[in-house]
């Protein structure tokens, strides 16, 4: 691996909705990557994503997040889950983009107000990631009964959620680093 | 194929069905390659033979 270029790893906030708990999950995510020397990281809010809505797919590609994608070996997703499912908007945008994702890890992490922390939204996003080219990773962070977890201006209440990102972080991490030995050494057949 | 960033010679690493760019409809295939200099994506795209 080219040592001069470190991993780059950002964190998507995958809901637009006003008052949106997933920016408090978002946030802390991102904080976590930031404390690792051998990673970049950029928090991504589609929110602030210019993507025109009548339109779909590579036709609405912005620079920026292209850029982004272009730039990731491994993508961090936070997804709320909306009526046992993933943001409408969410999906917009990451169709937005193809090329770019080809062989890099994908972790996604889920946000929900109910128990089940987002649990049925990851579910539903493992077809989606494979037919985007991304390697999903066997380690979720689940945040259930997010109001609990965070207090209102976004501090971490439970700290059980430091080691379960870890560990979801570490992952994440090494299949970065295989898929990016691949994507650089490894010719297909 | 030459990385237009940094000329390195890029992996051809993938291969991947995607929908047909100079068509309304069908299927071209997406080879997709990777530059180990600058982390550079591209890809080249064919009609599918079925």
């Amino acid at each position: 691996m080219n040592k001069d270029r470190p991993l780059f790893v950002p964190v998507i906030l995958g809901t637009t909705r006003k008052g949106r708990m997933s920016a408090h999950a978002a946030q802390f995510v991102f904080s976590q990557l930031q404390k690792r020397n051998s990673v970049k990281t950029e928090l991504i809010d589609i929110a602030e994503l210019p993507l025109p809505v009548d339109d779909a797919g590579e036709a609405v590609k912005d620079s920026h997040f292209s850029g982004a994608m272009e730039r990731a070996d491994a993508i961090v997703i936070v997804t709320p889950e909306y009526n046992h499912s993933f943001p409408g908007l969410l999906k917009h945008v990451l169709d937005s983009c193809l090329k770019e994702y080809i062989h890099k890890a994908a972790g996604i992490v889920g946000v929900s107000a109910g128990v089940f922390g987002g649990a049925r939204a990851i579910e539903h996003f493992q077809p989606v990631l494979r037919e985007l080219g991304l390697v999903s990773i066997f380690w979720d962070v689940n945040f259930g009964t997010v109001e609990k977890v965070f207090d209102a201006n976004g501090q971490l209440l439970d700290q059980a959620y430091i080691p379960r990102t870890d560990r979801f972080l570490n992952e994440l991490i090494w299949m970065a680093k295989v898929l990016r030995y691949g994507r650089e050494n490894i010719v297909l057949e | 194929m030459r990385c237009p960033n940094c000329g390195t010679v890029m992996n051809r690493h993938a291969e991947k069905s995607v929908k047909d760019p100079h068509a309304s409809e069908g299927e071209a295939i997406a080879t997709i390659y990777y530059c180990p200099g600058c982390g550079k994506v591209e890809a080249e795209v064919e009609p599918h033979d079925p």
